[in-house]
């Protein structure tokens, strides 16, 4: 594992697990959408 | 389920798209924040759901510094975050902020699981959002 050591790895890596986080609460909750193009 | 109806599941539905900067909102963005359509939103704010594009803005770089956020740090603020969105985005129905908003959100934080919904988006930005389904299936792998 690569700590971040610079600003910017430091706001990438919070992105990074911001991401993770929401994808993995969207699961638990049950949560999905309908693509706004319409495409389901 | 039908295999057409998992299919469809697999391309077409996805997790709330990710905003971590407001120099990234787009017009619509702007457009209902100037309508007071954005429950959460204000300037220095944790985080807001955009209920008709669904789509949540996270202000990462304020978790973990704020008065109070010592104990909870960077981790616990994002957590306690992303649950308080997407209950505005789970349950549409609820009144954002009542008591039972936050029994919602606490049972989020507590690790309950819910019935799968698939909101409906309108193409319409005044559209209100549609539930239009709920199955009980685990998370799909797309």
């Amino acid at each position: 594992m690569v700590l971040p050591t610079t600003e910017k790895e430091l706001d990438e890596w919070k992105r990074e697990v911001a991401i993770k986080h929401v994808k993995r609460l969207s699961g638990q909750i049950g949560l999905r959408h309908q693509g706004a193009e319409g495409d389901l | 389920m039908s295999s057409g109806f998992q299919a469809r599941l697999a391309l077409g539905i996805k997790v709330p798209k990710v905003i971590f900067d407001p120099a990234e909102f787009d017009e619509t963005m702007k457009e209902l924040i100037d309508k007071h359509e954005v429950p959460d939103w204000h300037q220095n704010c944790y985080g807001a759901y955009f209920p008709h594009i669904h789509a949540v803005y996270l202000n990462v770089s304020s978790f973990g510094k704020r008065h109070g956020s010592e104990d909870k740090g960077f981790i616990g603020d994002l957590i306690e975050t992303i649950a308080h969105e997407l209950a505005h985005a789970r349950f549409p129905g609820l009144p954002p902020h009542g008591d039972e908003f936050y029994k919602a959100v606490k049972e989020i934080l507590d690790g309950k699981r819910f019935p799968w919904v698939i909101v409906a988006l309108p193409k319409l930005p005044n559209d209100k959002i549609l539930v239009t389904g709920e199955r009980e299936e685990e998370e799909d792998n797309n």
